[in-house]
């Protein structure tokens, strides 16, 4: 897993709760890298369970309600890092129906042993989109934050519904637009 | 060192580490990009040594087609579907008496006379279709005349759009040389017709003088002669029927020659037709010693419908021959009954001799050269043989 995504984490981690809260995760969970993260470096995403579990059990937030808030936290930054790739598209369906033909592509032409989630997108109506995430690492909740990210990037509302995991251990999502959105 | 120091101390290692790993990345991937780098160099060195190599061959190509074009001997026409000339060479520009700047602005349809615009839509769709044509067709030059050409037209592609390549050729010499091959022939014809005509008047003239000869030597035969001068008249008669006989060879041929000879269609009885052959070449063989022998098919139906004096100039000339070259033994004529079709009996008549026959060689020119037997009655034709030549008569 990307570094970005530990660095992002713990940052996060020291804004809400604090420097004190960061080293006691890192220091208590006995990671392999030690807790020394680069974000263009590469290491295992048991690093990030294990330091959201810790944070979970420490602040007695549940795991996906922190992950959410982390894939929300964590679009945001991307649009600050990377800008260049949130330029082109208008709406959030459509920047969501790109992630995998044009950012994942972008990616791998960077990091080209990066291992990437899948997202397969359809278009169920003019307002609906179904978007499954296939993952091994199954951080399904760290995606929904990011859809949720996505949508308040675009300053777009809707509702997101989520399905268990299918047989193939894909997550379907269906995104449908709220009328107060589309009125706006 | 409180526990806040420590935190900070911690903070600060783990940043330390970080910031070390970061640089080691950092000097990974910067050897990766000048080995990337210097792989993109060599690339672009041999894509440009790939680029100029096939424009190389482009341009070698190119004037390679310009040469052909422009130094060709035919005209070349390039043009679309509309017939909007694209390109011609200077040779059509020279065969139309046209500028080459007036030709771009010209239609194909401009180049021919109204007579030959139908032939030449057909013509341009027949290419469309089949994708090649050759066909003949009058231009027009822009004085106003016209000249003949062969146009092999070809179709192909370009970008996307279908475009046809004409090669014009001026075939005016061609044609002007076979018009006077053909009048030649004609003029041919025409003296050997006058030839034939000359012969068949001339046989004729001196037949009636010779019938003169024969007929006085005959009455001078009858009368009270000596026996020198009988012999002597008798000569003369012999002679007379003689050169009657090579005047009525002449003749026929003359007729034959000139398309006008017609054969009778009447009903005739093989027999006596054979008998007066045999009986014809009796007398040399018996002065020879050589027997003569026929042999009849009981099948062969005796009645026949035909040209039986023709039949029997054939039976003749075939025992005849046969006994002029056979200096012993026989000459024999055999008549077969072959099969029945369509209610007609196919016959074969075959002469055999034992004399020296004809070589091989000589055969197909004896049968070739021989105005008696390819000219020979349709109703009697001859099959070739080594030393047996045959005739097949068809009998109702």
């Amino acid at each position: 897993m990307k570094g970005i995504i530990f660095t992002e984490f713990l940052d996060l981690v020291e804004k809400e709760f604090g420097f004190e809260m960061q080293d006691a995760i890192i220091e208590e969970c006995d990671l392999p890298s030690g807790g020394s993260y680069t974000s263009v470096g590469t290491y295992n995403h048991l690093e990030i369970v294990a330091l959201v579990s810790k944070l979970s059990e420490k602040t007695t937030i549940p795991v996906p309600d922190l992950l959410q808030i982390y894939g929300e936290h964590l679009f945001g930054r991307f649009t600050q890092l990377y800008g260049g790739f949130f330029t082109g598209e208008t709406t959030a369906f459509e920047f969501l129906e790109s992630v995998e033909s044009q950012i994942h592509v972008e990616v791998l032409k960077l990091y080209p042993t990066a291992q990437l989630p899948r997202f397969d997108t359809k278009r169920i109506s003019e307002d609906s989109l179904e978007m499954i995430y296939h993952s091994g690492r199954h951080l399904e909740d760290v995606a929904q934050g990011l859809i949720r990210g996505c949508l308040k990037h675009f300053g777009e509302r809707a509702e997101i519904q989520r399905d268990p995991a299918s047989d193939d251990g894909g997550v379907r999502f269906v995104i449908t637009r709220t009328p107060a959105a589309i009125a706006s | 060192m409180g526990a806040k120091e420590e935190i900070l101390q911690r903070r600060y290692e783990r940043e330390r580490r970080a910031r070390q790993e970061a640089e080691r990345l950092l000097e990974e991937k910067s050897l990766e990009v000048y080995h990337s780098n210097k792989n993109l160099k060599q690339l672009t060195l041999d894509l440009e040594k790939r680029v100029e190599e096939a424009t190389h061959r482009t341009r070698f190509q190119e004037s390679k087609f310009t040469a052909l074009f422009e130094h060709s001997f035919d005209g070349i026409l390039i043009h679309d579907t509309d017939g909007r000339v694209l390109e011609a060479n200077h040779e059509l520009a020279r065969m139309l008496g046209v500028t080459l700047e007036r030709i771009s602005s010209m239609n194909l349809m401009d180049m021919h006379p109204e007579s030959e615009l139908h032939t030449a839509k057909a013509a341009l769709q027949t290419v469309e279709d089949q994708g090649f044509h050759r066909f003949e067709i009058d231009f027009l030059r822009a004085d106003g005349s016209c000249f003949p050409a062969e146009v092999a037209a070809s179709r192909f592609e370009v970008n996307g759009k279908t475009v046809v390549q004409g090669m014009v050729r001026d075939i005016t010499h061609q044609k002007r040389q076979q018009a006077e091959l053909r009048a030649a022939r004609d003029e041919a014809e025409r003296a050997n017709k006058a030839k034939s005509l000359f012969l068949a008047n001339m046989s004729h003239e001196i037949r009636t003088p010779m019938n003169g000869i024969i007929g006085v030597s005959e009455l001078l035969n009858a009368t009270r002669l000596d026996p020198e001068q009988k012999e002597l008249t008798e000569t003369i008669r012999k002679s007379g029927e003689n050169l009657l006989e090579i005047i009525n060879d002449v003749l026929d041929i003359s007729k034959i020659e000139s398309g006008k000879l017609d054969l009778e269609s009447a009903p005739f009885s093989l027999s006596e037709v054979i008998e007066r052959a045999v009986t014809g070449v009796m007398a040399t063989a018996s002065s020879r010693g050589i027997e003569l022998a026929c042999i009849i098919d009981p099948k062969v139906h005796d009645w026949l419908l035909g040209d039986s004096t023709r039949l029997r100039q054939i039976i003749s000339n075939l025992l005849g021959n046969a006994v002029k070259f056979t200096h012993e033994g026989e000459v024999s004529l055999k008549v077969d009954a072959l099969e029945v079709a369509n209610g007609r009996q196919r016959l074969s008549l075959a002469v055999s001799d034992t004399g020296i026959g004809i070589s091989a060689e000589h055969l197909p020119v004896c049968f070739k050269n021989s105005v008696k037997w390819t000219r020979a009655p349709p109703a009697t034709t001859a099959a070739p043989g080594w030393d047996s030549p045959s005739a097949v008569v068809w009998s109702n």
